[in-house]
């Protein structure tokens, strides 16, 4: 088990990472979520031991490594660039940590190369500068796992790779991490990538954990506004709650029309009312539990989903809804029409500030 | 990717190659290409034409010719006779000694530069820079005045007593003195910029993947920084082979070079085609080292490895 304590880096006066604690089993695929700049990379580099932290403490399976160099750390990073050894064939790359560790290397190289799904008898012997991105990503890979650590860390690896491939290689990450029964953290600011591959979930902002748990947990009943808004697209609207308690509250908003008892798992009272782009429709008569009459400025087709963008004038706010294509068609909506953005109240999640 | 667009352009071109060669971006290169032929290239087909002549004036009439000069030279060097082959050694000698002392003083600086330093490091390289506005016949005279007898060295010593010591000039590793510091920028900066061009994460990878110090130089620095060394090495050599000023102000025409001495057969002697036979030679033995120095590079992996990131 992997427990990070009061993990803190300090530049200056810029707190980088404040008081971050960390609790990850052996064997689970965590991941570090957050947006730019909110520390997460820092939080990564800290657990590699290529930064060393202003305070606090990192402790692999009972044993202190907050201050173990790279070198000697049982952690192996795949870097966002994968910084392959340009000079170097993919095998060499590959037996690289083989010989650092003062092992033989005996078809420990084929054997990874197949792990990672590339086929040893073209790759092996190509120059690392030869190959494609995706193919670069997992000779990094099989680099890393050459070093056979106890936790690999990745940071945001799939970052620069084009959307199928990605979505392919989170996949196969995902595989690999049961597969191998090794401890894996990811570090990325993709939602997408955190809710498909990750058993656990550290929402980050500002340097800090401001939620952590299974991803549906968080993705279904987020702690607050930025995590709500970070987990999806969805709109926000200021609510006023009443009789908050008991797995429910009473919810009114100069926002919309209507109020209604929406399901919620706070007990603080709310101030948001959350919905997300794919739970809300647009029609001229108000037919759900809530709706915000808005002016349509706008009509993307998406492929089998259309986007409507809307505006209030009143309250100054913009609105959006995600709606199949076939639901659309059966509506008579066009841009400068004067319509309802409504949803059902099931769909809407509460949240405070 | 890149073949394919090799592909494309070579296509697009092949209908009428020289042609190509008048439109952008061959246009451009036009200039410069003119300038090399004049400036480069008609001086090299002079001194080849000038070393087969038997008089100081320039005949095109191949009855005239004569292969005496090189013929002295070469009979000089076997026969062990004459002062051609010890020059040339020396000249070597020299060229080599310089090679490896500038590289030895330049490959430490060059990485804290690159890699280590970060404040002053604009005055480091404005230190590294500045000598070279000044003539090179100032800075090696300024030695000269150094170590001359009576010169600065002689009063400071002098000052602590000592007067009988062996003469500082005019010997073999005084120009050798003289050429690794004039010489030594041409090695530092191809060094410095290879360095420069190694990513950060290449180091934290390695690192990461449990390479100590002495695997990280071995297996990393040296093998990225080895066309930096190359090409360093390539320069200061070949510079070196022609090292003249040098030669004529700190060996004081007891210790020659084989530039010195070919200045000496068209200025002191005022023979043109022995000076003309010895400046191909020089430009021979100089090619030979190019080749052999530049044969364990690929230029074209360096030249591609600025476009790959």
């Amino acid at each position: 088990m992997l427990t990070a304590t009061n993990l803190r880096k300090e530049y200056g006066s810029l707190v980088a990472v404040d008081d971050v604690n960390l609790e990850i089993e052996t064997g689970e695929f965590a991941t570090i979520v957050g947006p730019s700049g909110c520390g997460k990379t820092t939080l990564l580099r800290m657990l590699a031991g290529h930064l060393e932290p202003t305070s606090g403490e990192i402790n692999l399976n009972g044993q202190d490594i907050t201050y173990t160099s790279p070198q000697e750390r049982p952690t192996s990073l795949v870097f966002q660039s994968w910084a392959l050894f340009p000079h170097m064939t993919v095998r060499e790359n590959i037996e690289f940590p083989i010989k650092t560790t003062g092992r033989e290397v005996n078809g420990q190289v084929e054997e990874l190369l197949e792990q990672v799904r590339l086929d040893p008898d073209v790759h092996a012997d190509k120059q690392a500068t030869e190959l494609s991105g995706g193919q670069k990503q997992r000779v990094a890979l099989a680099r890393s796992l050459a070093y056979d650590p106890d936790i690999l860390l990745l940071d945001e690896p799939l970052a620069s790779l084009d959307y199928v491939l990605q979505k392919r290689l989170q996949r196969e990450l995902a595989d690999l991490n049961v597969e191998l029964d090794m401890t894996f953290i990811y570090v990325t600011h993709s939602l997408e990538a955190a809710l498909v591959m990750s058993d656990k979930l550290f929402v980050l902002d500002d340097g800090d954990t401001i939620q952590t748990g299974p991803p549906e947990d968080i993705y279904r009943e987020p702690n607050n506004k930025f995590i709500a808004e970070f987990m999806g697209d969805a709109n926000v609207f200021a609510v006023t709650a009443d009789n908050v308690g008991g797995g429910t509250a009473d919810v009114t908003s100069t926002e919309f029309e209507r109020s209604g008892t929406v399901d919620t798992h706070l007990d603080d009272t709310p101030e948001y009312l959350v919905v997300r782009y794919d739970d809300c429709i647009v029609e001229p008569e108000l037919r759900k539990d809530f709706g915000a009459e808005v002016h349509v400025d706008n009509i993307l087709v998406r492929g089998n989903t259309v986007l409507i963008e809307g505006s209030n004038d009143e309250t100054d706010q913009d609105y959006v809804a995600e709606v199949d294509f076939e639901v659309f068609e059966g509506v008579d909506l066009e841009v400068g029409d004067t319509a309802y953005l409504q949803w059902d109240a099931h769909k809407a999640i509460l949240v405070p500030e | 990717m890149e073949s394919l667009r090799g592909a494309f352009s070579d296509a697009s071109e092949s209908d009428n190659p020289l042609l190509a060669l008048l439109r952008p971006p061959y246009l451009f290169m036009l200039p410069l290409t003119l300038l090399l032929l004049f400036m480069f290239v008609g001086p090299m087909v002079a001194i080849v034409l000038f070393s087969i002549q038997t008089g100081n004036s320039i005949s095109l009439d191949p009855a005239m010719w004569t292969l005496a000069n090189y013929e002295e030279i070469i009979s000089g060097m076997l026969g062990g006779s004459g002062i051609y082959g010890k020059v040339m050694a020396n000249t070597v000698v020299i060229s080599a000694i310089t090679t490896a002392t500038t590289l030895v003083f330049s490959y430490p600086a060059a990485y804290a530069l690159a890699r280590k330093i970060k404040r002053y490091k604009l005055v480091f390289l404005l230190m590294l820079i500045i000598p070279l506005f000044t003539s090179v016949n100032i800075r090696v005279f300024g030695w000269a005045l150094f170590l001359v007898q009576n010169g600065v060295l002689d009063s400071i010593v002098g000052l602590f007593g000592v007067t009988d010591y062996p003469s500082m000039m005019y010997q073999r590793w005084t120009i050798i003195l003289g050429t690794t510091y004039v010489y030594m920028p041409f090695m530092l900066f191809p060094i410095y910029l290879s360095l420069l061009s190694i990513e950060d994460t290449t180091f934290e990878a390695a690192a990461d993947l449990g390479a100590n110090k002495l695997t990280m130089f071995r297996k990393i620095l040296l093998p990225l920084s080895m066309p930096g060394i190359i090409i360093g090495s390539l320069f200061v050599f070949v510079l070196s082979l022609g090292a003249d000023v040098e030669a004529q102000i700190l060996g004081g025409g007891s210790v020659f070079t084989m530039a010195s001495n070919i200045n000496y057969s068209f200025g002191y002697s005022q023979n043109w085609p022995l000076g003309s036979a010895q400046a191909v030679g020089l430009l021979l033995i100089t090619l030979v080292a190019g080749v052999i120095i530049l044969r364990t590079i690929d230029l074209r992996e360096i030249a591609s490895r600025g476009g790959e990131r």
